[in-house]
């Protein structure tokens, strides 16, 4: 029986590497080519096609980048603040609004709790989207541009904190800790906070990821170039080469050999995203288990 | 207790604050920027224009918008403001912009097509506000200048373009010229050349550099427009056009002889190794295919400008004049001041020193005059492309005859020769524009998304022609494609009688 048991556990070991492996293979692989192609010759790469192993190497990506950096630093520059504040202002305002909807007795709870629920199901289109966000509150051409829209704040978040804070901290607590005169913000600060690291580390690394690789906040809300995050300035790169390529019998008198090239625009992807490959494996300890734990009970 | 009491006020007092600002805002008819600015500026006019770029804006903008504005708030009492998009963007985003009610005077749609702006009424007609505020270039569109008057549309200007340095158009083949002196194949700068010569040429190249791809199609790139000749009344080719100077009867392109030889003559190459293997996916272009040595040369327009020193322009059609709708500055309905943006498009248009100053920033710090008489420029001591804050620009401004090249090969005079030619062949549909009905356009959208699938792969040469050229045009008729040239060719007709 034993024997049996532990010959089908090994069965099941050996496929179960074979299967993971071919998914790490299937996600390093990219990476792999991204870098190898940015650190090979422009003339080799448009002639052979880019190769894992390139035969022609060249810093010449690199050093174009040295010698764009005010521009490129600047869109680094704005990437981080965009990241840090964003994240920062993001994990604030949804651990306050779950920290409220956990109360059981919060009056009118459940009806914010809907009109929360409603917006991860509709919402308004972007083109009233941009009207309120352009006409109203005048975000166009300015940072809150990069950093309100769409990633602050969204309703699965906040059910996710919501309950983990209703599920993993015993009530008990904080009605003890009200007993001995606690108020509802000392509660919040000094007790629910620090008991819920793990699911704030792991919403936090979410948000910080997706501020990181947005563009499209930029594409609608940022036309100055001088805010241009990182990925919009690749994005906007790639975009207006392809532009210049499709119409250069129209547009005369511009000098497409000022414009990056294939790998220079390979080299800026892998400097964007090498801060979180490097992020990344410090937060994984977090990840599963902040997840799981506010999954449970609904 | 207390102090927390007090926090949550101070808390609630700030929101409260805050939503108060947002209403605020909600009630003011007009944005805050420019109404304070008006009162700072009674007599002169604040006009806001949008500023394309390639991506970057450029570090003096700043720089150049102030010299702008010291000339034209004493000359003609206009200040600019300038609001800097890339052109790439400006494709997708200014309909919502207007729209949604976004101030702008002067706004440059780039490469799109002015009749949805007109249909959703976005741009302001300009007959009356040139006639009353552009003296300049109203005496030019009377003496029968058409940058203003060839985007009519229900009898009404809709947008003024810039001047272009040279008019006409015709196919060609721009290539390196070591790769043909290398050969015994002979160049003649005038001569009309067939696909077939054109073929030797491929073979010579092919046989002295055996790695190499002579001819550099790429299938984002390719279009028949670059090598034959014909006219789609303004329309996308897809849509029916005339093949020739005398022709008064719209065909479908896809269907005629000259393509299905064009088509053939690219599947032969293909299979002979002239051209790139990848050529009908690759994303490399073919500026860059021919820099890095992959091909020797690409089909493209055969104005002058479009090749530089080293390269030789082959022509592969005769030289003719089509009809040009290629938009321009149009001023939106979300205009305050549409007079003063007129009055400043007149002062451009009228004066070169002006457009350059737009065009390549100050004299002396972002280039030198090299040659006056030939109108050459260079970039100062110390400057170069890398470093230079102001270097790159689209030339959307006044007229481009007058504004300074970097370059001698786009010397004004080689341009006006060519603009003789086609002056004198010009297609018969001149003067009017294809304005396609709702039925139409849909059909249109459906016909084009055919193009698209087929078109990059054909015009490689990358498939097997016996095949997918008649799915194509089964494809083609299928979307409506006779219905289409049914209607352009009645309003062709209408158009030819009122003549």
């Amino acid at each position: 029986m034993s024997d049996v048991m532990s010959k089908q556990g090994k069965i099941m070991q050996i496929c179960s590497h074979i299967i993971l492996a071919a998914m790490s293979v299937m996600a390093v692989v990219p990476f792999w080519l991204l870098i190898a192609a940015s650190f090979s010759d422009t003339n080799y790469a448009v002639a052979e096609g880019y190769q894992f192993f390139p035969e022609v190497l060249s810093l010449d990506a690199y050093e174009y980048i040295l010698r764009q950096w005010a521009q490129i630093g600047r869109a680094y520059l704005v990437t981080i603040v965009v990241t840090v504040a964003g994240t920062a202002a993001s994990l604030i305002i949804v651990s306050m609004l779950a920290y409220g909807l956990a109360q059981e007795k919060l009056p009118g709870g459940k009806v914010i709790f809907a009109l929360i629920l409603i917006t991860m199901l509709f919402n308004g289109g972007i083109v009233p989207q941009y009207m309120i966000y352009n006409n109203f509150f005048h975000l166009k051409n300015t940072i809150f541009g990069l950093i309100i829209p769409n990633l602050l704040l969204n309703g699965f978040t906040v059910v996710l904190v919501r309950n983990y804070f209703r599920s993993s901290i015993p009530g008990e607590l904080s009605e003890a800790m009200r007993i001995d005169g606690a108020g509802t913000f000392y509660i919040y600060r000094h007790l629910i906070l620090p008991l819920s690291k793990p699911i704030l580390a792991t919403i936090g690394l979410m948000e910080a990821v997706s501020y990181w690789n947005d563009w499209n906040n930029g594409l609608y809300y940022i036309t100055d170039s001088n805010l241009y995050s990182m990925q919009q300035l690749l994005n906007e790169i790639n975009n207006n080469v392809n532009f210049l390529a499709n119409n250069s019998s129209m547009l005369g008198g511009v000098d497409p050999g000022a414009l990056p090239t294939a790998t220079m625009r390979l080299a800026i992807a892998v400097i964007a995203i090498l801060p979180v490959l490097a992020v990344y494996p410090f937060f994984q300890k977090y990840f599963a288990k902040g997840i799981t734990m506010g999954a449970v009970k609904g | 207790m207390r102090k927390q009491f007090k926090k949550a006020a101070a808390v609630l007092l700030c929101t409260a604050t805050a939503l108060s600002v947002l209403a605020g805002c909600s009630t003011q008819t007009e944005p805050e920027q420019s109404g304070s600015e008006k009162e700072n500026t009674s007599e002169t006019d604040h006009i806001v224009v949008t500023y394309l770029t390639l991506g970057q804006t450029p570090a003096d903008l700043q720089e150049v918008q102030d010299a702008l504005n010291e000339r034209s708030v004493k000359d003609i009492g206009v200040e600019v403001e300038f609001k800097p998009v890339s052109a790439y963007d400006a494709m997708s985003q200014f309909t919502t912009w207007l729209a949604t009610g976004e101030r702008y005077d002067l706004m440059m749609p780039l490469l799109q097509d002015l009749n949805t702006y007109k249909e959703q009424g976005l741009i302001q007609p300009l007959t009356d506000l040139i006639a009353e505020n552009a003296p300049y270039i109203q005496q030019m569109t009377d003496e029968g200048w058409t940058y203003a008057s060839n985007n009519t549309m229900d009898g009404e200007i809709w947008s003024v373009m810039a001047v272009p340095n040279v008019t006409g158009s015709g196919g060609g083949f721009v290539v390196k010229k070591q790769y043909v002196d290398e050969t015994d194949w002979a160049y003649d700068e005038n001569k009309v050349y067939t696909l077939d010569e054109l073929g030797e040429l491929f073979a010579a190249i092919k046989e002295n550099h055996p790695d190499m791809y002579p001819c550099g199609q790429t299938g984002a790139t390719a279009s028949y427009g670059y090598v034959g000749m014909f006219d789609a009344m303004g329309g996308d080719q897809a849509t029916g056009v005339l093949m020739d100077t005398e022709s008064t009867e719209i065909v479908n392109l896809y269907e005629t002889d000259e393509y299905r030889d064009y088509l053939q003559h690219m599947r032969d190459w293909n299979l002979a190794g002239y051209i790139y293997p990848d050529a009908a996916v690759t994303d490399s272009s073919q500026e860059e295919l021919v820099d890095s040595g992959v091909a020797a040369g690409y089909f493209m327009v055969s104005a002058p400008v479009q090749a530089d020193d080293s390269e030789y322009m082959i022509r592969l059609t005769e030289v003719f004049q089509p009809t040009q709708a290629m938009g321009g500055w149009v001023v939106p309905n979300t205009a305050e001041e549409p007079e003063a943006a007129v009055r400043f498009l007149n002062y451009v248009w009228e004066n070169p020193d002006i457009a350059n100053l737009i065009q390549w920033g100050i004299e002396g710090e972002h280039y030198v005059v090299l040659d006056e008489e030939k109108n050459l420029i260079g970039f100062p001591e110390g400057k170069d492309a890398t470093n230079s804050g102001y270097y790159n620009t689209l030339g959307l401004w006044g007229d481009t005859r007058e504004v300074y090249v970097w370059s001698e090969s786009q010397s004004q005079e080689k341009n006006d020769a060519y603009t003789e030619e086609a002056m004198n062949n010009p297609m018969k549909d001149i003067g009017v524009l294809y304005s396609p009905s709702a039925e139409a356009s849909t059909k249109i959208a459906a016909i084009t998304a055919v193009v698209e699938q087929y078109e990059p792969s054909l015009e490689t040469g990358s498939v097997d022609l016996d095949q997918y050229y008649e799915e194509f045009i089964n494809a083609l008729k299928a979307a409506g494609v006779d219905d289409v040239i049914a209607e352009k060719q009645e309003q062709l007709d209408a158009f030819l009688k009122g003549k």
